[in-house]
């Protein structure tokens, strides 16, 4: 059994680097209406983002991503950012009424109150961040946020649209 | 078959097939200096998945147990494959066989779930089914829950459906049934109509072993500035168990989810057999910059007795690009301690540049106890640098006269503990603690774990592929 732990990451090491799916991403909105990610990859590039009401790192992680958004507009690249929320359903009232207070946030809300899409793609601490390209293949992932956080999203971003060319 | 041979045929597979693999491993080890005692703890997720088909796999490592989690630690195997699960997709239908989660409505009648930081895992073992239309969603689920120990007795059935006869408007029906047990089945029915400006959501529930409905209802304004929240519940013998007195169910507790350690003190527990009561709240949006919070909520039993009282107010204040901080204060009434206390806290983060940041935090309590009438305070200061995205380091020190003032003997009044954080390596995390840390309960949706004071040394890493 032991050998099995210790064989465990060495197995992994091929398969470093490889994507978390969250192309088959199908969530709610606000409204009740289905966001499937597939049919909206058209932006250059995606973040999306779990969070949850009663995380103070996730809403101050916020404006950084719209930070991020702008900066990058400014340059005539669309990034798309989707804000997935992982609020029990009680706390729905709580994710509009964010939604309603923070309209300076051009994100796309969804919700995922069962937590099942969360814990398909293996997200167990919020807030979790995900970068996808154009095509919605995950190019970069990082988990917490502290100030500064932002610019590490910006270089994964340059970086990415500097291959492009 | 052995678990690493399970996983080297997983990966052979998966790479023969193209799909994707995600790994996850999460590791903590700590050193208890008081008792003596090292614990080692992990959890390693695996999942392939490619196009229609999904397969996944949870290996726990518990060595040995956590006895203040455990107390019977003979239960509870050190070394186990406790979640797998294969799952299957066509169209509008998904069927997963294995392990599984599972919510109906807001939970009063089935909340499976998974939180490390409470170590609480209910998950089932058996099928789910669900199909998802436009206009109607369907649930059916047969399956046997674990317990904390991992063991699983009674089997579950049943099926949840949600129609959406009219725009706005959602109607939901759930069932669900055990075997070989006297608490043996309930039945709920549940309404929500969504406006622009308001909604409001309805859900009742009749269990089989008492003749008493409880529910829960939520009403939601939102205006440009201003936004409003009244939530009412009455749970009445609503705890649906299995033979191991694990619930199935995890109805709203309608008390604030605090973030600020000093507030978790005095937490409600919810008792979903005898509790009924209500939370109002309201956001304040004025400019931009600024955000007020107010928060009420009350909590009785059927005989009237009030259980835990709060008044919350907080106002959130950014300052410049640089300067944010939040003011909050709190008067709380727990009858678990019969206590009444007052709780200022001040906390704000400084951006010294782009990358890095200072955050402060000084958090106070005062506790009155009505039983003897004495009366102690708490204080809690917080320091943390940090360097995105690569380190931060924290220190966190604790104080309190509550054992001096009483003429107790004990060894400590203050804790103190410094943490040190890295990352490196695209979102791979080492952190690492040495001190004291105070006891204090975790707690999330009215679920509360206690959390003995530490002394020692404790590292957790999360390495993600």
């Amino acid at each position: 059994m032991k050998k099995g732990i210790i064989l465990l990451p060495l197995l992994l090491l091929p398969f470093l680097g490889m994507a978390q799916n969250l192309k088959n991403m199908e969530l709610d909105n606000l409204k009740g209406d289905t966001f499937v990610l597939k049919d909206h990859l058209n932006a250059d590039a995606t973040i999306v983002s779990f969070w949850a009401t009663w995380c103070l790192p996730c809403q101050k992680e916020h404006p950084a991503l719209q930070q991020v958004k702008d900066f990058f507009k400014d340059k005539g690249k669309n990034v798309q950012i989707i804000a997935i929320s992982t609020d029990s359903p009680r706390s729905l009232a709580k994710v509009k009424k964010y939604v309603r207070s923070h309209r300076k946030y051009h994100f796309t809300f969804l919700l995922d109150p069962d937590r099942e899409f969360s814990q398909q793609v293996l997200v167990t601490e919020i807030p979790h961040t995900f970068v996808l390209d154009k095509n919605g293949k995950t190019i970069y992932t990082h988990t917490g946020y502290r100030k500064g956080d932002e610019q590490e999203l910006i270089k994964v971003l340059q970086d990415y649209f500097g291959k492009q060319k | 078959m052995k678990i690493w041979q399970l996983v080297v045929l997983l990966l052979i597979l998966s790479s023969l097939t193209l799909g994707q693999v995600t790994f996850k491993n999460q590791t903590v080890y700590t050193n208890w200096q008081e008792y003596n005692r090292t614990i080692l703890e992990d959890w390693a997720d695996l999942t392939y998945q490619r196009d229609w088909f999904k397969a996944g796999l949870r290996y726990e490592i518990n060595h040995p147990p956590d006895p203040f989690i455990f107390p019977q630690d003979s239960l509870l195997k050190n070394y186990e494959l406790t979640f797998r699960y294969l799952q299957f997709r066509y169209k509008k239908m998904n069927l997963t066989v294995g392990n599984y989660y599972e919510m109906f409505g807001r939970g009063l009648t089935l909340r499976t779930y998974e939180d490390r930081n409470l170590r609480v895992d209910t998950n089932l073992e058996g099928f789910k089914f669900n199909y998802s239309g436009r206009r109607i969603k369907f649930k059916a689920i047969g399956g046997r829950m674990r317990d904390k120990y991992n063991r699983r007795k009674n089997w579950l059935w049943g099926g949840d459906v949600e129609v959406k006869p009219f725009r706005n408007t959602h109607i939901g029906v759930s069932y669900l049934t055990q075997n070989k047990s006297n608490l043996k089945s309930l039945w709920a029915a549940r309404f929500n109509y969504t406006r622009d400006l308001w909604d409001f959501y309805v859900e009742t529930v009749r269990p089989s072993w008492y003749s008493a409905f409880s529910y829960y209802a939520a009403l939601n304004l939102y205006f440009d500035k201003v936004a409003a929240t009244l939530e009412v519940k009455d749970y009445n013998h609503l705890s649906f168990q299995n033979n191991y007195q694990t619930e199935y169910n995890a109805a709203p507790s309608l008390t604030r989810e605090h973030e600020f350690s000093m507030l978790n003190r005095h937490p409600h527990a919810l008792n979903q057999n005898d509790e009924r009561g209500y939370q109002f709240e309201v956001t304040y949006t004025p400019s931009d910059p600024i955000q007020i919070v107010l928060n009420h909520s009350q909590t009785f039993t059927h005989a009237g007795e009030r259980f835990f009282e709060e008044f919350y107010g907080e106002l959130t204040h950014t300052v410049n690009e640089r300067l944010e901080y939040h003011l909050a204060g709190a008067w709380t009434f727990d009858f678990t301690t019969n206590t009444d206390n007052i709780t200022p806290i001040l906390d704000g983060t400084y951006n010294v540049t782009e990358r890095d940041q200072i955050h402060l935090s000084a958090q106070h309590q005062h506790t009155k106890n009505r039983t003897d009438l004495s009366e102690y305070d708490n204080e809690l200061g917080l320091i943390e640098i940090s360097h995105s995205p690569f380190v931060s380091f924290a220190v966190v020190g604790e104080y309190t006269n509550k054992y001096q003032l009483r003429n107790v003997q004990m060894k400590r009044h203050t804790w103190l503990y410094g943490m040190v954080s890295f990352t490196f390596w695209n979102n791979q995390q080492l952190s690492l603690l040495y001190g004291s840390r105070r006891e204090g309960f975790i707690c999330v949706g009215g679920i509360c774990r206690y959390e003995p004071e530490f002394q020692g040394f404790e590292l957790k890493m999360n390495v993600r592929f």
